[in-house]
């Protein structure tokens, strides 16, 4: 068990953006609801995180999650009550008695949310989730792959709007009400069952989160023993010099091209949808989703989301490894870089070179 | 050199056409390397299967795929990666950071505008591994435009230019380019040959065909292939093609040869029948003449030229002579016969007598060095007035003796006048003999005494032209015999008279 105190919030915001490859919503967002973690603790004292040993497997755990654009947040503020009027919602249809609260997508800013969510319900967190970093689908999670509901299915809005969905094609019906809802809107899905949702999602990200933050706010060290220290290793150091952005599709994708800054005449290519996917070095994929990266801006150290970076910028590119729980081919195909229309299988984390 | 290999490297490709509108985006350093196969790749797996020496076409193209299929070129020794560029449509042409990687691997990348890779697969999979076939199609597009096209210069060069990417001149045997541009560099010892030539330039290579040979062997006519690329079996096919383009060439200038001659001839005849028809032309060969843009009214001056020595004529002088006598403002109906040319010029009023010195230079420069002497006829009116002309034109012409140009009144008996106006004893004689009339009433004694013995001793006509009563003439004529002491009644004495009157005219003149 651990008690989670609001000086422990600012790592957990930089873990989880990490953990985010890019995607999830960066610093500017998060920091948005760490602001309101940090308020909540204070108020209603320090969250209790419990590990998956320690939690009660017949008990039910609550997963709350933003759909949408974060940058959208900027403009189009949270009330903050949005989660417990979608469990609410939620509970009208399904009247399963909550006991925890649990991840569902622990990278970028959906981090944070089941955390305020626990802190103002008074319940325990779960450390587990449904993808140990971020990924756009709803679908994109270890519980649908072992076949756990993720309907019905809550969604609000600071306005007051509520809908409650259930259907078997979520992730488009979903994503219609989050437009008309106003570019970004706040989920509450089925509970599950404790032990179903320890067996197959993805246990200790939150510890993870909390570590990686620890790490990279030691600003003593280069970026390259922050990468080790993480698990992974520095890929490279480049100017972008090519930003390229098309919105075809559900989400929008580009590629970008670094000149390296560390070797003549060579080039990385990032391939992105709304997180960073693939990292090509001179034509070879060199790490691919679900492998992790991360671009830091090279002088503030501070992680780039995919929306964030421009031409000119210089930044370094860090590979971190996936949760193991994806790496067997069977999960591997939901979050491979095939699964996201590139024509190219999945590269094995290769690990510090 | 021109390889012995028949192997088309990815230059060849680029050059000779077959990938169209291509760009090389990078990887100049390769385009020299031969392509044994190309294969159409819709996806890595199939850049994957690549072999040694084929040439991938990507119908992908992102960038990330681009990438990584340059890379797996490079490894299996692919020689090059195409590209298809969609006429719509959405595509990325690749980056700054994907060409400067292939110019480090050095494997072409090439760009082509095309919206069916299948086609673009096809034309170039057939170009290299069955080049024949390739050949046969370029034929068989060039014979088949030419067939539904007109075959002169103009539209025979832009179908061989538009099939086979070459540039394309018609050319004759001293260089001057008739159509088109003759290829920078051409060796002139090309044209001096009689059969089809190929020969290599600083820029690809030139093919010169004949198109019409004459019965010596010598070519009048060449057509003139200018191909980029220095591939053996390419210059051999454009050679092939040329050598079809070139029959039809030659077709063109029979047809048109043909087609000269029979108006030739046609022209021919109707100045003969209107030569035969003498003062009563028939209204059916005034129509012919018109349509035929001849002016029959007016005042005509007929010229005939014919060959210095007999039975040289050259038929093809004809053009020669129309643009050496336009040349010196001599407009006029130029009509070849079978012994030489009549030409006839037509003015409004009648030409002043002193215009046929400056017509004998005139016709004398355009006849220039051709071994042709002309005569000139005195300028008639109307119709016949054609026939006549030219009648006296012929006479003289058959009578220059030393001289190139003849005018008519040169000769017979005004040519003996002047003839003895040039001869100094006789003009002496003449001085003498009508010296007692010289000063003598101003000039006025000798001045009727010539005029009438020109009116053949009538009285009345010499009144006439000197606008005085005839017993004045009676008398100015016994006051001049006798000052001289003569009689004109006796036909010796008043020939001696009149030639003495003659030669002193010439003589003043």
């Amino acid at each position: 068990m651990h008690l989670l105190g609001p000086d422990e919030v600012d790592q957990l915001a930089l873990g989880v953006v990490v953990l985010g490859s890019g995607g999830g919503g960066g610093e500017h967002e998060t920091h948005a609801f760490a602001a309101m973690l940090r308020h909540e603790i204070r108020q209603s004292g320090p969250v209790t995180v419990l590990t998956p040993e320690e939690a009660d497997p017949e008990g039910h755990g609550i997963r709350v999650g933003l759909i949408g654009a974060p940058t959208v947040m900027i403009e189009k503020l949270p009330s903050g009550r949005e989660a417990e009027e979608a469990l609410k919602a939620l509970q009208a249809h399904d009247s399963t008695p909550v006991t925890a609260v649990i991840g569902w997508e622990i990278g970028g800013c959906n981090g944070l949310l089941p955390l305020i969510l626990a802190a103002r319900l008074g319940l325990p967190y779960v450390d587990v989730d449904g993808m140990g970093r971020a990924f756009p689908r709803i679908d994109q999670t270890t519980y649908a792959a072992a076949g756990l509901p993720t309907t019905p299915l809550a969604i609000t809005e600071p306005g007051g709007n509520r809908a409650v969905l259930d259907a078997t094609g979520i992730e488009k019906l979903a994503r219609t009400v989050m437009v008309d809802f106003g570019g970004w809107a706040m989920m509450v899905a089925k509970p599950l069952k404790l032990a179903d949702a320890i067996e197959s999602g993805i246990a200790g990200s939150l510890e993870r989160a909390l570590s990686l933050g620890e790490i990279w706010s030691r600003e003593e060290l280069t970026v390259e023993q922050r990468a080790q220290e993480s698990g992974g290793f520095h890929l490279a150091r480049g100017k972008v010099v090519e930003v390229w952005r098309e919105s075809v599709g559900d989400f929008p994708r580009g590629t970008v091209a670094l000149r390296r800054l560390d070797a003549d005449d060579a080039y990385v290519r990032l391939e992105m949808q709304g997180e960073y996917l693939v990292a090509l070095v001179d034509g070879e994929p060199l790490v691919t989703t679900p492998d992790l990266l991360c671009c830091l801006d090279a002088e503030t150290g501070h992680p780039l989301t995919t929306e964030r970076l421009g031409f000119g910028a210089v930044i370094d590119v860090v590979a971190l490894p996936s949760p193991p729980e994806w790496v067997p081919a069977a999960m591997r195909s939901r979050v491979d870089p095939r699964a996201f229309g590139y024509d190219l299988g999945y590269v094995p984390f290769r690990g510090a070179e | 050199m021109i390889e012995d290999a028949g192997s088309l490297t990815v230059r060849d490709l680029l050059e000779i056409g077959v990938l169209g509108e291509a760009a090389l985006l990078a990887g100049e350093r390769g385009v020299d390397t031969e392509v044994g196969d190309v294969r159409l790749a819709a996806d890595l797996t199939a850049v994957e299967a690549c072999a040694a020496g084929d040439l991938v076409i990507l119908t992908g193209h992102q960038p990330y795929l681009v990438e990584v299929a340059l890379r797996r070129a490079y490894s299996a020794d692919v020689r090059a990666v195409v590209l298809c560029k969609p006429a719509t449509g959405v595509y990325q042409t690749p980056s700054a950071a994907t060409t400067s990687f292939a110019n480090r691997l050095g494997v072409p990348l090439l760009e082509i505008t095309a919206d069916d890779p299948l086609l673009v697969a096809d034309a170039l999979r057939t170009a290299v591994r069955r080049p024949e076939v390739s050949a046969a199609r370029l034929l068989n597009a060039v014979t088949a435009r030419l067939g539904r096209s007109r075959t002169d210069p103009r539209s025979v060069t832009t179908i061989l230019a538009g099939e086979l990417h070459v540039s394309c001149a018609v050319i004759s045997a001293d260089g001057t380019a008739i159509e088109g541009v003759a290829p920078p560099g051409l060796p002139p010892e090309v044209l001096a040959g009689s059969v089809a030539a190929t020969t290599e330039l600083e820029e690809g290579f030139a093919v010169a065909v004949p198109v019409e040979t004459d019965r010596t062997g010598h070519v009048h006519l060449w057509l003139v292939s200018h191909g980029r690329g220095r591939n053996k079996r390419w210059a051999e096919t454009v050679l092939q093609i040329s050598q079809v383009a070139s029959w039809a060439l030659g077709n063109w200038v029979a047809a048109e040869r043909l087609e000269a001659e029979r108006q030739a001839r046609s022209r021919g005849s109707l100045l003969t029948e209107l030569l035969a028809s003498g003062d009563d032309v028939p209204p059916q060969l005034v129509q012919q003449a018109v349509l035929a843009g001849w002016r029959l009214d007016g005042w005509h001056t007929g010229i005939y030229a014919m060959s210095a020595t007999p039975g040289m004529l050259d038929t093809a002088g004809t053009e020669r002579l129309r643009v050496e006598l336009t040349r010196r403002g001599l407009h006029g109906q130029l009509v070849e016969s079978a012994d030489g040319w009549s030409f006839w010029l037509t003015n409004d009023s009648e030409p002043p007598q002193s215009q046929h010195r400056e017509l004998t230079t005139k016709i004398a420069q355009a006849l220039g060095c051709c071994p042709l002497v002309a005569g000139i006829g005195r300028p008639h009116h109307g119709v016949a007035g054609v026939g006549k002309t030219l009648a006296e034109a012929r006479e003289a012409a058959g009578m220059t003796g030393t001289a190139k140009v003849v005018h008519i009144d040169e000769l017979g008996v005004r040519r003996l006048l002047s003839m003895a106006a040039e001869t100094p004893a006789l003009v002496e004689q003449a001085t003498r003999l009508l010296e007692p009339l010289a000063g003598t009433e101003d000039g006025q004694l000798l001045r009727t005494l010539a005029i009438y013995l020109d009116e053949e001793s009538v009285t009345s006509s010499a009144a006439v032209r000197l606008k005085v009563h005839r017993n004045t003439v009676a008398q100015r004529i016994n006051r001049a015999e006798q000052l001289l002491g003569v009689s004109l009644l006796n036909p010796d004495e008043r020939l001696a008279v009149h030639l003495a009157c003659r030669a002193v005219r010439a003589g003043d003149e």
